[in-house]
């Protein structure tokens, strides 16, 4: 086919700049991650579309608009260059501090947590994006003082955690907060705490967790998820553990093929509560059965392997602890959230990225995968 | 970790993630593929559902086998609370029925579909039903738009159909959804219970449908279905087919039955026609009334009317509370009440038969004896209130044992009372009452119908009891004179149903066999027809009536309707039926401040009594202008029968005629209890509330 002369044109101009960003996007992110929003969006709508003849498609409306706002956020953010993001540390931090605590004054309650802001009929859940801004925080202030984290800096970083993690705490949030450590940690480590330390901010974590457990600052229901994770039998958490036993049934009857898209009995009787949002994994266990699941988890897998390797390709370290960052935080919440269906993890309330319904929790997916592309784009320029 | 730039520490992290989706792989391979589960396994016995199938309720039929009630289908939009209370939308599903419905020809309000909601009439667990008897294109239309119409449905129901309209609703009473306290009633265990019930369920609650429920309740089948997991039926596993509940055969007879209640209504309005004799005397409202004809010779019911009625038709579907309250209302007459069996009546003169009994059985008079009758009978040995009078004050002269009956002589029967108590030494104390007692009247007949009233008969130890607890409102205790003389022509502390009389009459008619009234004939198959119970007389009592006794008050009785100066001559003028003679005796009971109750209670043919008929009108003044001829033209009408007429359409509800729809009566009476006087004088009948 000849080519005409303005293609060729763009053709050499390409190959002109071997180091320009356009050459070095990651296709197999972008394809992985619209693979894995497009599964969600399918198992959205055999959760919600409803029993009747006409199906109910405002769930997955909703989703489709927050993947479109999600995609031009993730073109926009690896468009720009990561580095610039720095500049905006002040505005991603202080923004999300605000929004935490404005959450707590104004914010609506539902699921039993203040944890939402009602905007006509969207709803928008500040703890999601504020992971991102905590990320970009964190990368900024640990790639100035890589190898060199004194216990005073260490302290500085607790404390920047520990502010947005404390007002999570307040919503009450656990899931959430339980992020943003596991984030912090990753990225402490990334950034050569010595190993010391890492081991005394483990020890630290447990003995406080004792201590929180003891006390009566969490709510009833955390402790009772807490405590079916470790005594299935204990006898005032029924309400809690019938979600983690219904999950677990609806996964096992799944089987090797599944039922079938939209026809999963446990998930068309409505057995499995939250099975749109938090407990999506089981819809997706018993409809599409092992091979469905486990192909999810290949997907995933897949994304964490690509951003591990931009981590790793990237030119500096503000680049790498960023994709370290997204990393931890994908990570963390996939195993979390599969884990608690299949009651290897206690039950949380934390979305599964990419599939669960929530246009927050999308949105920021979508962003931090933006930021993982902009790094691995620019790594040459 | 301090160790090696950040890129090999990342590659650290990596080996962390990739080791805990290795657990994650680890975990779903062992979920879905070594321990995967059937959803036998999960679900287990909720895969099948076992659903009771309701049968056909029995019909029920006349003597001669015409279906006085059926079963047809219904079809009803309801609508489910529990869905709809979940509704954001209440307000527009409510619009949207109402204008619906409006437009496919059933005009409904929003008002009335919000009253029907909120009606606790219904079970707050079954669908509201919100209009009954839709048409199929309805029932087509909204199940086409389910999902504009949200907690509405249609159902079928087999619900009772009524041939003949309201005819003889007090007999065959009505039917509705089983109550709670109905439900609690039935064994505990359901197992036990050999026509169980489920919420919602019809059971008789008047009437025949009350008293025969377990015979004409169909036996339940029962049905074991499997569903799958979304609930929907796959197959049925077992079935035990329902068995339709047995007929049930009535003695009553249509064509009578329906003669009688247009009779007693024409005679009802008729008394309201009647001039007042003294503008000083309470007004003639004559706002209600009873009916019975039984066969002498089995006491079968043959026609039992009471007004007001209703239409049983109103109850299918369930009766909104409004209607029910009008139904029930005092001021309304309390159309669901049967006054023939449950309402109780002074007997007035139609008690002196059983008075004349007396005294002829205890030798106190005999048949030939004569009393000069003044118009006064004034009591020996008196002090105060001594003196009694005929009705008007008429002096009738000469007066034996027959014309004491043909022109209802009270002062013959005030010298019987007198009599009796003054020389009770010879006589006893209760004579009159015993021989009441015998002819069943003060006690409940064991007619097969719910509710039956006992009636009163007083005597010394009644009356004393009666001031012993309630000294207030009876403050007298002692058995005087007066209160025998009273009793002698009816009068006073007596008070029977106008069954009780018919059935008194029916045994001395027959010679003295008390029988218990029958409404039931027969339960028959409901497909073949078979006669599976039939129900015989049942002989209460055999009466001490000596023949001659009998003949001679019969004599007397004959003349009241055929001799020249009888009560009920005129009345019976022109009835000319060779070979059937009608014997009879007029009441006109006093109850002020009300009007008399007139009553007629009657036999025929005398020689050889096939029929009693009784009839008794409230607050219609004197029985010779209104009940006797209103029994008159019941006798024409069993000497030359008309045929019933069917409903044309049995959907068609014909109105029930109840008080409201004849004139408008003003509104009754509260019943006032006054305390009961000294005993002396003319006595008049204490108020007795004959509803409730």
């Amino acid at each position: 086919m000849a080519l005409t002369r303005r293609s060729r044109d763009a053709v050499y101009s390409l190959r002109r700049d071997l180091a320009g960003p356009a050459l070095h996007l990651d296709w197999s992110i972008v394809a992985l991650s619209v693979l894995l929003v497009a599964i969600g969006i399918a198992t959205i709508f055999s959760t919600t579309k409803g029993s009747g003849p006409t199906p109910d498609t405002s769930y997955v409306t909703r989703q489709v608009v927050a993947l479109l706002l999600g995609l031009g956020l993730m073109i926009g953010l690896a468009i720009l260059d990561y580095r610039r993001l720095r500049e905006f540390v002040p505005l991603l931090y202080g923004g999300s501090l605000l929004l935490l605590v404005a959450v707590l004054v104004v914010g609506s309650e539902l699921r039993g947590a203040q944890a939402w802001f009602a905007v006509g009929p969207f709803t928008l859940q500040p703890s999601e994006p504020s992971k991102f801004a905590f990320i970009v925080t964190l990368a900024a202030y640990l790639s100035i003082h890589r190898d060199d984290l004194t216990l005073r800096r260490l302290a500085i970083v607790l404390t920047v955690a520990g502010l947005p993690m404390g007002l999570i705490l307040l919503q009450p949030d656990l899931g959430t907060m339980l992020v943003f450590a596991v984030i912090t940690f990753t990225m402490l480590a990334v950034a050569g705490l010595p190993l010391r330390y890492l081991g005394g901010l483990v020890v630290a974590a447990a003995i406080g967790t004792s201590i929180v457990l003891g006390s009566g600052l969490l709510a009833e229901y955390q402790r009772d998820r807490l405590l079916v994770f470790i005594d299935t039998s204990a006898d005032m958490s029924l309400d809690q553990s019938y979600n983690v036993e219904q999950s677990q049934t609806a996964i096992s009857l799944g089987g090797v093929t599944g039922w079938g898209w939209g026809n999963g009995p446990q998930t068309q009787d409505g057995m499995v509560p939250e099975q749109e949002t938090d407990f999506i994994f089981t819809a997706v266990g018993e409809e599409l059965g092992f091979v469905g699941a486990a192909t999810l988890l290949a997907l995933f897998l897949a994304l964490c392997l690509r951003i591990t390797r931009a981590a790793q390709l990237a030119r500096d370290d503000f680049g790498t602890l960023l994709c370290s960052g997204v990393l931890a935080m994908f990570a963390f919440q996939i195993f979390e959230n599969v884990g608690m269906t299949m009651r290897i993890m206690p039950v949380t309330g934390i979305p599964l990225p990419f599939v669960s319904y929530g246009g927050s929790s999308l949105l920021t997916t979508l962003a931090s995968v933006g930021v993982v592309l902009s790094v691995h784009m620019h790594r040459f320029r | 970790m301090s160790a090696g730039p950040p890129p090999l520490r990342v590659g650290v992290v990596s080996i962390v993630v990739v080791s805990m989706f290795v657990s994650l792989f680890a975990r779903l391979y062992f979920l879905q593929v070594l321990d995967d589960k059937t959803l036998e396994d999960v679900r287990g016995a909720a895969l099948f559902d076992t659903i009771a199938t309701e049968g056909t309720r029995g019909r029920i039929l006349d003597r001669n086998g015409r279906v006085l009630v059926d079963n047809r289908e219904s079809i009803s939009v309801t609508i489910d609370r529990n869905v709809f209370n979940a509704l954001d939308d209440q307000e527009e599903v409510v619009t949207r029925l109402a204008s619906t419905l409006t437009e496919q020809g059933f005009p409904t309000k929003e008002a009335d579909i919000r009253a029907r909601l909120a009606d606790p009439q219904f079970n707050p667990f079954k669908p509201a039903p919100i209009v009954d008897d839709v048409t199929v294109a309805v029932e087509a239309y909204l199940l086409e738009r389910h999902f504009d119409f949200p907690s509405v449905n249609v159902v079928r129901n087999r619900v009772r159909t009524y041939p003949y309209g309201n005819l003889a609703a007090h007999v065959l009473g009505y039917t509705g959804a089983i109550s709670a306290a109905e439900l609690d009633a039935r064994p505990k265990d359901r197992s036990l219970d050999p026509k169980p019930y489920e919420p919602g369920d019809q059971i008789g609650k008047s009437g025949v449908e009350k008293v025969f429920e377990s015979d004409l309740r169909a036996t339940p089948g029962v049905r074991v279905i499997e569903v799958d997991a979304t609930n929907i039926e796959v197959d049925t596993r077992s079935e035990v087919r329902p068995v339709s509940g047995y007929d049930l055969q009535l003695t009553i007879d249509v064509d009578l039955q329906a003669t009688v209640e247009r009779e007693l209504q024409a005679a009802l309005l008729a008394a309201r026609q009647q001039p007042k004799r003294n503008p000083a005397d309470p007004d003639y409202r004559a706002p209600a009334g009873a009916v019975v004809v039984l066969d002498t010779m089995t006491s079968e019911v043959l026609a039992m009317a009471s007004f007001p009625t209703y239409d049983p038709g109103d109850f299918i579907g369930g009766i909104s509370s409004s209607r029910f309250a009008e139904l029930t209302d005092a001021a309304a007459f309390n159309p669901l009440f049967n006054r023939a069996t449950q309402a109780i009546y002074s007997p007035g003169s139609t008690f002196k038969t059983f008075t004349a009994v007396a005294a002829l059985r205890s030798g106190l008079v005999s048949p030939g004896e004569t009393v000069t009758d003044l118009g006064v009978w004034n009591l020996a040995n008196c002090t105060e209130g001594c003196s009694f009078q005929n009705a008007g004050r008429t002096a009738f002269g000469t007066v034996d044992m027959r014309r004491s009956m043909v022109v209802s002589s009270d002062v013959y029967y005030y010298r019987i009372g007198e009599k009796f108590w003054v020389e009770q030494g010879t006589y006893g104390r209760t004579t009159i009452q015993n021989v009441a007692r015998d002819f069943g009247l003060g006690s409940l007949t064991g007619v097969q119908l719910p509710d039956e009233a006992a009636g009163i008969i007083s005597d010394p130890a009644f009356k004393a009891q009666r001031h012993i607890d309630n000294p207030t409102a009876f403050p007298f205790g002692e058995w005087l004179t007066g209160d025998n003389v009273n009793l002698a022509i009816g009068q006073g502390d007596i008070a029977v149903t106008p069954l009780q009389l018919a059935n008194a009459y029916a045994a001395f008619a027959n010679g003295g066999t008390l029988q218990a009234p029958s409404i039931a004939r027969a339960l028959l198959d409901h497909d073949d027809g078979a006669v599976v119970t039939s129900f015989a007389p049942r002989v209460t009592r055999q009466v001490a009536l000596d023949p001659a006794t009998r003949s001679v008050i019969a004599e007397g009785l004959a003349g009241v309707v055929n001799s020249n100066e009888g009560t009920a001559a005129g009345a019976f003028s022109g009835f000319d039926h060779p070979g059937f003679t009608v014997a009879g005796k007029t009441g006109t009971a006093e109850v002020p401040p009300r009007a008399d109750s007139a009553l007629f209670a009657s036999f025929a043919p005398v020689a050889a009594p096939r029929y009693v008929v009784v009839a008794v009108l409230e607050e219609a003044g004197f029985a010779s202008g209104t009940a006797a001829p209103l029994v008159r033209r019941i006798y024409d009408r069993i000497v030359e029968p008309v045929p019933a007429q069917p409903v044309s359409s049995s959907i068609q509800r014909t109105p029930a005629v109840t008080a409201s729809t004849l004139p408008l009566l003003p509104a009754a009476v509260a019943p006032t209890i006054p305390p009961a006087p000294r005993t002396g004088g003319r006595r008049t009948t204490r108020a007795r509330p004959t509803w409730r």
